[in-house]
């Protein structure tokens, strides 16, 4: 099988006022096409570092990052933001759907952000799937926290990304919900046959996953 | 288990979050601090400059504040016995220089009492005041014109009458006394009272007593503090008979006004209004801002007079402080700047704090941050209760994303944020504003200071006042003038100010050039009752009387139609007609200076056409005369056009000695005289002006213009102007500028969380900065339009 994410003795520290924190410690790991990775660990273990810097939100230290085999941390800025834009889908903990735009805007955004004019038809699908289609008008905060991360979740799939990098979806959620979360993940993941790698502390979550793998210190254990 | 109650927490939680939030709390105390320093400068500046202009209107009229004139024995008898009235000054005038009137200036020999001398605050130039019956003090200048200089300790004789109107011919004698004493001026200055109301040569009791009885009483009083208002009761009291003049309208007469005391009155209101919506944005911003805050402790319970409690510590630890120290600040710095003002104004100022303008400064500055903390809690309340509502309905309106660029995600935040970005915009404007304000008054008074120096030149004005009631300035006195050594050129010239001709152009209706000379004088007069008489059928002439052959020449080398020969001239029969092209300024129609054919001109009167002029009589009748036009004039070249011009609003006429004589009229009790003489650059002026003052002394004496002088005098206030300007445009700017930065500081904090989303989705981080170009871009756009048009609108209404 194809590898889809690599990451490639990646190192990433951050400074909290005089004191240095090492993120991640010449960390490598690869992901293969179609795959589904938990990543699991404890607090500060390195795990939201590791899906910002294979999301390209931040940049690694040292070592290199490969998605579909290109190396993406000496592209351009415009580059990588393309590559955000068609490749990768994002779910967050806190959902982060702009409070100012409606449901379908928030699900079109990232279509919107490329410039396509976005499948309405398909927007529509994918809004009946999470069951939000008839509350396309809403705003976020008119939301239960559930219906918001099923927004994230369809938002996630409107660009038809190859990769889902979510960070604890069902962190924020009762078990109820989250189980609904999860399964809806699997589903588009078959639909649509996308890789992913979900960061998630809830074992009931990771149970989805093909892979579980452990962080401690900024490294697999 | 009891629960021990804990107070004073809110207190607490203000001083542990302005703690915490060290780098909010300063850019508050900032705005803050800087708004009472600018509050207390405004003040300090107002208040500290009209201590100033009153001082040095003290230093030139006395402390007095009404004079009564003309007191007979019962008005004296109500005065003195006044118990509001804290001071009273007798002046006793025992009778006048003879033939002084020529002088422009009646010399009366009188005496003044103690209190008097104080609240007029006289003061000896050398020696003392008179001890005797047989001494005399005089005021300088009088000494001067009467040619007694150097004669101090030495035996004078004056000719003195006691009759003291100017058309009363009274007997005369000759008195001798010894000068003791020369006093400074001060007549002149005193103009109120017609300045011959005074006595310029002051003797002791029985010094007057040796000229005969009291001709005239005045009276110099002050009232108790507070107790102003008896002057009013005085004026209605019947048993009060004498006149009553006041000495702060003597300002409007003088010169000793410090300039552009509107203009401080007008900044202070302006600091007042800006500093009242400076401290309520920000003071609403900071609150509004932690809504999250407020709605947590609403969570937890916390009562809505809890949270008042906690703004009200807020503003007593941000506000004392800044109160305190941008006070002080204020009276700092406007002491250092005085003693700059006072170079550029030469102008002595006092140095001592306005307690006033402290005391009004702290209040306002109390006020102004207790309000806008107040109105704040009341907008949290709004808050709390209603926001919800209020965002869903400006959601509904604009929820529409028609396409995803910079420009329109700028336009959807205006949209949703759309009382703070005009907020926003208001302040940049009003940046805009004072700029412009500022550039624009300035430009204009550089302007006009140097049309001034162009079309005055070097030289001096010598005019006769209407108070003056003499003959003038003898054709002998300007020959003698044209002598002095350095003078280019002496021209004189008559104008109607007393008597007023008339002008029938009902003929010439349907000219649109009158009907605007019509129109622009009506706009020009501030009475109805003057407005309403003023009609195409009835115009008022303005006449130029020239009687020298020299001085009619500037205007002959204009003229458009006809001719003027010296023989014509001589007759004295005349009339050229000044219908110079009018040009709009401000919806009104003024002479321009150089027609170009872009104005509205006049071509129906013709050379030999007659013009009905008349004079009104008592009972209304006319006494009417046809002029014949002798020639037109239709323009002046811009040498040409040095003051005196005619032109202006309103009909003009240059015409001959014998125009008067056909009304009836004597002109030489009804004009003006205005004697223009210039000097070459290389002279030294107060040489050249010794030689003018002293050829007036000999002659008719007049108030002398130094055109030099007056340059001078206009430019220190345009400086003056300057120096005031810029200092509160650098603090407003330097405000706004901290309000501003406060606020965009403020929404890019709001903005981060919904930029980190929108960049997880794929956004160029060139996409925020191109938008906060665009930002930028508009938000100076609309304020430069917003200050544009603010400031073409204040000048329009100004």
């Amino acid at each position: 099988m194809k590898t889809v994410i690599r990451l490639d003795k990646v190192s990433k520290s951050y400074t909290l006022g005089e004191k240095k924190i090492t993120a991640l410690k010449e960390f490598s790991f690869e992901v293969k096409s179609g795959e589904f990775v938990a990543v699991m660990g404890r607090s500060g273990s390195g795990k939201s570092t590791f899906l910002k810097i294979a999301g390209t939100l931040e940049k690694p230290d040292t070592g290199a990052v490969f998605l579909n085999g290109i190396q993406i941390n000496g592209l351009s800025q415009k580059r990588i933001c393309k590559i955000r834009q068609k490749k990768i889908g994002f779910i967050f903990q806190q959902y982060q759907l702009l409070p100012e735009y409606t449901i379908w805007d928030n699900v079109c955004m990232p279509l919107y952000i490329a410039h396509t004019v976005p499948d309405k038809a398909y927007i529509r699908q994918l809004l009946e799937k999470v069951g939000l289609w008839d509350r396309n008008g809403d705003y976020p905060d008119q939301l239960s926290g559930g219906e918001q991360q099923r927004v994230a979740i369809a938002r996630a799939m409107a660009a038809k990304p190859g990769v889902i990098l979510a960070d604890e979806p069902t962190g924020n959620l009762d078990y109820q919900t989250g189980q609904e979360i999860m399964k809806l993940i699997c589903a588009s993941r078959e639909l649509y046959r996308q890789t992913i790698v979900m960061v998630t502390h809830d074992m009931d979550s990771a149970n989805y996953a093909d892979r579980i793998v452990y962080m401690e210190d900024g490294a697999l254990r | 288990m009891k629960r021990e109650k804990r107070h004073g927490i809110e207190r607490e939680l203000s001083i542990k979050r302005i703690r915490s939030q060290k780098k909010y709390s300063i850019l508050i105390v900032s705005v803050l601090l800087l708004t009472c320093t600018l509050v207390q400068i405004g003040f300090q500046m107002s208040e500290g400059l009209k201590a100033a202009y009153i001082e040095n209107r003290k230093a030139v009229y006395g402390e007095w504040e009404q004079v009564f004139v003309d007191m007979d024995e019962s008005s004296v008898k109500v005065a003195e016995e006044n118990p509001f009235l804290a001071q009273t000054g007798k002046i006793r005038i025992y009778g006048a220089i003879s033939g002084d009137y020529l002088e422009n200036r009646q010399m009366n020999i009188g005496t003044m009492d103690e209190t008097a001398w104080k609240l007029g605050r006289l003061e000896m130039k050398e020696g003392r005041l008179p001890e005797n019956e047989h001494e005399i003090a005089m005021e300088y200048s009088t000494l001067r014109s009467l040619g007694y200089e150097e004669m101090l300790g030495k035996e004078i004789t004056l000719d003195v009458t006691s009759a003291l109107s100017i058309l009363e011919q009274g007997e005369s004698k000759s008195y001798a006394y010894t000068l003791c004493g020369i006093l400074k001026d001060y007549q002149i200055n005193w103009e109120i009272c017609n300045r011959h109301r005074f006595p310029t040569g002051i003797v002791t009791r029985e010094g007057g007593d040796r000229i005969g009885s009291i001709q005239d009483m005045h009276m110099l009083v002050k009232a108790k503090e507070g107790s102003e208002s008896v002057y009013e009761d005085l004026k209605d009291s019947e048993e009060f008979t004498c006149g009553m003049d006041e000495n702060v309208e003597q300002d409007k007469l003088s010169d000793v006004s410090l300039p552009y005391m509107d203009f401080l009155e007008n900044i202070r209101l302006l600091i007042g209004g800006a500093s009242i919506c400076i401290l309520f944005l920000t003071v609403s911003r900071s609150i509004i801002s932690r809504e999250q805050f407020w709605r947590f402790l609403d969570a937890l319970g916390m009562r809505r007079g809890q949270m008042y409690q906690i703004i009200f510590w807020e503003a007593v630890l941000f506000g004392a402080g800044a109160v305190i120290v941008g006070n002080l600040a204020g009276i700092g710095i406007y002491q250092l700047v005085i003693p700059v003002f006072e170079k550029i104004t030469e102008q002595t100022l006092p140095q001592a704090i306005a307690w006033e303008g402290v005391l009004f400064g702290t209040g306002f500055s109390v006020l102004c941050i207790g309000a806008s903390y107040g109105l704040s809690a009341v907008q949290l309340r709004i808050l709390l209760k209603e926001k919800k509502k209020k965002v869903q309905k400006r959601r509904e309106k604009y929820r529409k994303i028609v396409r995803f660029t910079p420009g329109r995600v700028l336009l959807h935040k205006w949209q949703m944020h759309r009382v703070r970005k005009s907020v926003e915009i208001v302040l940049l404007a009003s940046v805009f504003l004072i700029v412009g304000f500022g550039k624009m008054e300035i430009s204009t008074r550089q302007e006009e200071l140097k049309v001034y120096q162009r079309l005055t030149g070097n030289g001096y004005y010598l005019s006769t006042m209407e108070i003056t009631n003499s003959p003038g300035i003898s054709k002998q006195t300007v020959d003698k003038l044209e002598q002095v050594a350095g003078v280019t050129s002496v021209e004189q010239y008559h104008n109607n100010e007393k008597e007023e001709f008339w002008i029938d152009l009902s003929e010439y209706a349907e000219s649109e050039y009158f009907q605007k000379v019509v129109e622009t004088l009506v706009a020009y007069l501030n009475e109805t009752s003057i407005k309403e008489k003023i009609s195409i059928e009835k115009v008022r002439l303005s006449l130029l009387t020239i009687d020298r052959w020299q001085d009619i020449q500037r205007f002959l080398r204009n003229l458009d139609e006809g001719s003027l020969t010296k023989e014509e001239f001589e007759q004295g029969d005349f009339c050229i007609l000044d219908l110079t092209e009018l040009q709009e300024y401000d919806g009104k129609y003024l002479s321009a200076f150089s027609p170009d054919g872009q104005g509205i001109s006049e071509d129906t009167v013709q050379v030999g056409d007659e013009l009905p002029v008349y004079t009104l009589n008592e009972d209304g009748s006319r006494n009417e005369n046809p002029i014949p036009v002798t020639a037109i004039l239709r323009g002046m070249k811009e040498e040409d056009v040095r003051n005196p011009q005619i032109g202006g609003s309103g009909i003009s006429m240059i015409v001959g000695k014998n125009f008067w004589k056909k009304f009836g009229k004597s002109r030489i009790m009804e004009y003006d005289q205005i004697v223009k003489i210039l000097v070459s650059d290389d002279v030294d002026a107060y040489d050249t002006e010794g030689h003018i003052l002293s050829i007036l002394k000999q002659g008719t004496a007049v108030n002398v213009q130094n055109n030099h002088e007056e340059y001078k005098k206009i430019r220190q206030e345009l400086y003056s102007f300057i120096g005031m300007y810029s200092i509160f445009a650098v603090f407003y700017m330097i405000l706004i500028s901290i309000v501003l930065y406060q606020m965009f500081l403020a929404e890019k904090q709001e903005e981060k969380r919904e930029w980190e989303i929108l960049q997880s989705l794929g956004m160029e981080e060139k996409f925020q900065k191109k938008m906060h170009r665009i930002e930028v871009l508009w938000m100076m756009g609309c304020a430069g339009v917003i200050g544009v048009f603010t400031l073409w609108g204040a000048c329009r209404l100004i």
